[in-house]
């Protein structure tokens, strides 16, 4: 087993810069997710530790080793695919054999081999069969099982979940972070879907525009966004935003015609312009003498309710438990749990803190 | 829709089985069919010439056949790469299916002339041979020579299928097995072939029948000459019907012809249905 350090790695196709200077630890045995909506770089940066890409400058290591010029076989990895890249012509059992095949191990070899893992994700009675007679399901758990057979000292996920129905994902998801208890090898794992982030990870590197955005466990991206574009995307719904001005004394914050105190860093400064953040599930409808908020929809979705509305000419969302008593078009009333406000530098995107 | 397919292939079907019993002019004054029974087909399986001409004709589709899937698939591979131009080269390759193989024929004599043809000045300047050389007057050289046009004439339409087919691969095939520690062999030999066995089994089965009633290349080129080398089953039918005006006899070589043609497609489709098989 070993970790990955990615040291200043930039990505250019024809002069024309994709990855802006990448530097991120993975420690052995660590479960990594990188996340960022499409093209921010995250799917390149995973196929440039697979070598399946170049590097156009800086290092990437697998354990001491750097690897930018050792061939993707000889890396001693495994990737999983977005569309599981199964041999078609090849059973179960040929499909996840075929890298010790072409290893030169001998038959008898690669049957225990394949037999212990396949026993292990229950695959053993499909492996007579050909991925074109298994189910989504069952492909994405071949998919991991031809990694597993190779015992690769890191374990690369593309995507893997997003060709499978809702249902299925979340199955699969568990199943994957069990597999990662049982076998702790260092995985990087890539996705859009910031709940698959949350869920799986030791740590999520988010990213956005070819450049990390913040780096940190799911609990600390949710608690302590760095900026507001991480604010912005960890978390569902997303973190409503609000244009706000400091007091003087800083120590509140006015939004629309309702004062409301806050926890300001030292240097902020009176009558700073600032943007205030706070989750839908910070906010609690209260009988009077809170923010004036017009309800525009209410959506139930049974453990929840979501009301979207607005304060003055602002759109925010509120997440109350079970069934909300609120009807579109009505006038409310709403409060918001100080601790939970999070203020941000409306120039920079910073978090004040 | 019954009755048009029965009207447009049936009826000309029954016609041709029905005259293969019978004697019967092609045409004439007071034309009259008589049943003669199994005599044509029995002179047609007698005729030592046509015997001969069947295994011409068979040594001709497989060499062609597997000259043009060769090739072809050499093609698909190389325009399967990015370079510079690829669009137009690729447009290029229609270029032979486009031209009618009688004009293609033509070109070929030209080519072959043994007076002014390219094909002996290419071959003189590079040092090949000493003089110039009648390749369509020798008679161990004819068959081959027609090959070669008939190849030229078809590989594209095999590397036109099988470069769709390789487009339809997905990259990911080839990343997996690049990770796998795949090298180039074998991954064409575990994702590429896979990949395009299908289709190119598809385009052999139609170039197998095509290839097997060939007439035009050869009447154009050769005339099934010299000292009927070249004459292939198909000769017979034309000869009987349109030099000796006899539909009876040149209704069996027809069909003769056409059974071999089928035991042909059979055996592909066997093959078609193994590699089907899971």
């Amino acid at each position: 087993m070993s970790g990955v350090t990615i040291n200043n790695v930039k990505k250019a196709y024809g002069g024309f810069e994709i990855l802006h200077g990448i530097d991120a630890e993975i420690q052995d045995g660590e479960f990594v997710v990188l996340v960022g909506p499409s093209g921010c770089g995250k799917s390149t940066l995973l196929r440039m530790i697979a070598g399946l890409e170049g590097v156009t400058s800086g290092t990437i290591a697998i354990g001491d080793r750097v690897v930018n010029e050792v061939h993707a076989k000889d890396r001693d990895i495994a990737m999983v695919f977005q569309n599981y890249a199964l041999y078609p012509h090849m059973t179960v059992e040929q499909n996840m054999g075929f890298s010790l095949k072409l290893a030169g191990r001998k038959a008898p070899a690669i049957r225990t081999s394949v037999e212990q893992v396949a026993g292990f994700l229950g695959l053993s009675p499909l492996l007579r069969r050909y991925p074109r007679q298994l189910s989504g399901g069952q492909r994405q758990r071949v998919a991991m099982g031809r990694a597993l057979v190779r015992n690769p000292k890191v374990f690369l996920f593309d995507e893997p979940l997003s060709n499978l129905d809702a249902k299925l994902r979340v199955q699969m998801r568990s199943e994957i972070k069990s597999l990662h208890r049982q076998f702790p090898t260092t995985a990087v794992y890539v996705t859009h879907d910031q709940v698959e982030a949350m869920t799986l990870a030791d740590r999520i590197i988010v990213m956005c525009g070819g450049r990390i955005e913040q780096v940190g466990t799911p609990g600390e991206l949710y608690e302590q966004p760095a900026n507001l574009f991480v604010a912005g995307f960890i978390g569902s719904p997303a973190m409503n935003f609000l244009p706000g001005e400091l007091a003087d004394d800083v120590t509140s914050v006015l939004l629309g015609e309702q004062r409301v105190s806050v926890k300001a860093p030292g240097h902020a400064k009176p009558r700073q312009r600032v943007t205030v953040g706070f989750r839908p599930e910070h906010v609690r409808f209260c009988d009077s003498g809170g923010i004036h908020f017009k309800v525009a929809d209410v959506e139930f979705t049974g453990a929840n309710s979501y009301v979207t509305g607005h304060i003055g000419r602002e759109q925010i969302c509120a997440s109350i438990g079970g069934r909300a008593h609120v009807k579109a078009g009505q006038s409310a009333s709403i409060a918001i749990d100080p601790a939970s406000i999070h203020l941000f530098d409306t120039t920079t995107g910073k978090a004040l803190a | 829709m019954f009755i048009i397919v029965l009207g447009v292939t049936g009826y000309p079907l029954l016609q041709t089985i029905w005259l293969s019993f019978h004697s019967r002019p092609l045409a004439g004054h007071d034309v009259q069919a008589d049943w003669v029974g199994l005599a044509n087909f029995k002179t047609v399986l007698e005729n030592a010439a046509f015997r001969a001409a069947v295994a011409r004709t068979l040594y001709f589709t497989i060499v062609s056949v597997l000259a043009e899937a060769m090739i072809g698939v050499m093609v698909a591979l190389l325009l399967d790469q990015e370079f510079r131009g690829r669009a137009f080269v690729r447009a290029l390759l229609v270029l032979p299916l486009a031209m009618p193989t009688v004009v293609s024929a033509m070109m070929w004599r030209l080519i072959y002339n043994p007076e002014y043809g390219a094909f002996n000045a290419l071959l003189l300047q590079i040092g090949l041979i000493d003089d110039y050389r009648s390749w369509l007057g020798a008679p161990g050289l004819a068959m081959n020579m027609v090959i070669i046009a008939e190849v030229w004439k078809n590989f594209s339409i095999v590397a036109i299928i099988v470069l769709a087919a390789l487009q339809t691969i997905p990259r990911e095939l080839y990343e997996a097995a690049t990770i796998d520690g795949a090298g180039p062999w074998a991954r064409f030999r575990n994702v590429t072939w896979p990949g395009i066995l299908a289709p190119l089994s598809v385009a052999l089965v139609l170039r197998t029948i095509e290839a097997f009633k060939v007439f035009d290349i050869f009447y154009v080129m050769t005339r099934g000459g010299p000292a009927n080398t070249t004459k292939t089953a198909t000769f017979f039918v034309y000869d009987e019907s349109f030099a000796f005006l006899r539909a009876g006899s040149a209704s069996s070589y027809a069909l003769v012809v056409v059974a071999i043609s089928m035991v042909l497609i059979a055996i592909y489709v066997r093959l078609l249905r193994r590699q089907d098989q899971p």
